[in-house]
């Protein structure tokens, strides 16, 4: 195991496209799935982040750095500590300065945030999106996820019938 | 997971890879045209080359129709301490692994699975991004709407038909006095039993000219305690209730409540959280707790607490030994003004509190002391109180 500092250990993780990055130990183990592998004993060396780009991966290593907790070895898993409300606030001004990305982007993280068990940047990036789409008409909606409307003019009416509950 | 020789331990649908620690491995392998092997020396950096008994391509037969499965069977080079990576070439591949009898099988390790299939046909066809990711990962983002507009998304298009059905939350950010139940009634009805991560209920109720406020808070009650039951009958994760309710009969027992926040609901009693072993975050905001009758708080897991009720009695509180931050808003019992009090709990190293520290924030010098703080509260580990100058 490469080791910078003393006491800091560093992982090597690869993206598909052969860029690799050295990160702490403990910013790795923002995703869940890498800590898993490093408990397991699985990522010894480096570790091979299949389907996420160095573009993207970049971007999911900047986020863990910011949100690894500072304090270091107090026992409490990442999820269980609290920061202090000042910290808080100047993450989510962070956060917010993070999500800026275009579409095609933000979708990317989508994907990298649930593959890495990141539950954070998942929510962050769910959240925006959703912030996003919200008030806007079907229309809109489907037009902003590139998504056809591929029901038939009767099957249609059927499901608004038959979810009529939700629409009154 | 834990294996026996011989015993088929896994059926990898859907997977792109594994990495396992096995020195010997037997696979059966019906789907996939190509499937790679890798071995990862623990002392070496990848990329490890092809192991030797890399799976040749095959092609689909001719006649579409998928080839017999092929069996082969691993065996890494002796050595201990090595990883086998296998990295299928496919969306959907139908692989048996299992360890072969008479092998030895170190360990199995966890492996990182995931469907990737959808995303890779979504980054091959470069549209439609969002529709390209899993049911589940939908889902996920969806929950991030209120339960109506996600159950509207219904008519988007055919894929979307069911999808809110398991969307794993509730929110509901409605007028309680009105039919709008309806819709929730509904809602608990029709969807799927998938656990929830979050709960929330907010009464959007504004006009404060209710002609008979008590008999609306009782009507919500009965209302909301369904809707309550539900959730924790489905595993929720976060509770958050927003009503001018009284929860007279809100028992939550739950393994799997990690936060609730209620606010603006009233409280008699007690309030035994201590079932609710996952319990870290509970917040309470405004209501009232009873003028007569201390309410007694029972958590002992958690690790932040605020108390910030308009009136009444401060709560008696059980022993906290992993509390980390806490907010408690004071009153005294016939004196209006409020009393604030910020909690800091700073832990040593061993956990082994001998005390939280009790800041008063600077405009509370004229504090006194002893009643009703130490009466207040206590908790078993004591507190520490520090005048903050």
């Amino acid at each position: 195991m490469a080791t910078r500092e003393a006491g800091k250990k560093m992982i090597m993780l690869k993206s598909p496209d052969g860029m690799e990055f050295e990160v702490e130990e403990a910013v790795a183990m923002e995703s869940q799935t890498i800590r898993k592998m490093i408990e397991d004993d699985c990522a010894d060396t480096a570790i091979l982040i299949p389907n996420i780009n160095s573009k993207i991966l970049s971007r999911v290593i900047e986020y863990c750095n910011k949100h690894v907790p500072t304090t270091g070895a107090t026992g409490a898993a990442a999820s269980d500590t609290v920061a202090p409300a000042a910290l808080a606030e100047d993450l989510k001004i962070w956060d917010a300065e993070f999500i800026k990305v275009n579409r095609a982007t933000r979708f990317d993280l989508i994907q990298a945030a649930s593959y890495l068990n990141i539950k954070g940047l998942l929510d962050l990036t769910s959240q925006t999106t959703i912030d996003t789409i919200s008030d806007n008409s079907l229309e809109e909606i489907r037009s902003f996820l590139s998504t056809k409307n591929d029901y038939l003019p009767e099957e249609e009416q059927t499901i608004r019938r038959e979810n009529q509950w939700a629409f009154q | 997971m834990a294996l026996r020789d011989g015993v088929l331990f896994a059926k990898l649908r859907g997977y792109t890879h594994a990495i396992m620690k096995v020195n010997c491995l037997e696979m059966s392998i019906i789907a996939p045209k190509k499937v790679s092997i890798y071995q990862i020396q623990e002392t070496n950096r990848p990329p490890a080359p092809p192991c030797p008994c890399s799976v040749p391509t095959r092609e689909t037969a001719a006649d579409g129709t998928n080839p017999s499965p092929l069996t082969l069977v691993l065996i890494p080079a002796v050595g201990s301490g090595q990883h086998t990576l296998i990295q299928f070439e496919t969306n959907n591949p139908q692989i048996q692994l299992g360890s072969l009898g008479g092998g030895d099988m170190v360990s199995t390790r966890s492996m990182s699975l995931r469907n990737e299939g959808n995303m890779e046909r979504a980054l091959a066809s470069g549209k439609d991004r969002i529709s390209a990711l899993p049911d589940e990962l939908l889902q996920h983002v969806m929950s991030f709407l209120l339960s109506r507009d996600a159950v509207r998304t219904c008519l988007l298009a055919r894929r979307w038909s069911m999808l809110w059905k398991s969307v794993p939350a509730l929110r509901i950010v409605d007028d309680l006095a009105t039919d709008s139940y309806k819709f929730v009634d509904e809602l608990l009805r029709l969807r799927n039993p998938a656990p929830l991560n979050v709960c929330d209920i907010c009464d959007a109720y504004e006009d404060s000219d209710t002609e008979d406020p008590l008999a609306f808070c009782e009507e919500a009650s009965d209302r909301i305690a369904p809707w309550l039951r539900y959730a924790l009958l489905h595993q929720v994760r976060v509770l958050r209730v927003t009503a001018p309710v009284f929860p007279t009969d809100l028992v939550l027992v739950s393994s799997h409540l990690k936060r609730i926040e209620l606010c603006h609901m009233q409280f008699e009693e007690t309030l035994d959280l201590s079932s609710c072993q996952s319990l870290r975050h509970l917040n309470m905001k405004g209501g009232c707790f009873d003028n007569e009758i201390r309410l007694h708080i029972s958590a002992p897991n958690l690790v932040s607490l605020k108390l910030a009720p308009e009136s009444g009695l401060t709560p008696l509180l059980d022993s906290m030994p992993s509390l980390v931050t806490a907010f408690c808003r004071i009153f005294r019992r016939g004196v209006s003004s409020l009393f604030y009090s910020t909690i800091m709990t700073r832990l040593t190293k061993d956990r082994l509190i001998k005390g939280l520290r009790l800041i008063y924030e600077p405009y509370f010098s004229q504090v006194q002391e002893g009643e009703p703080w130490r009466s207040v509260i206590c908790c078993q580990n004591g507190f520490e109180v520090v005048p903050h100058v």
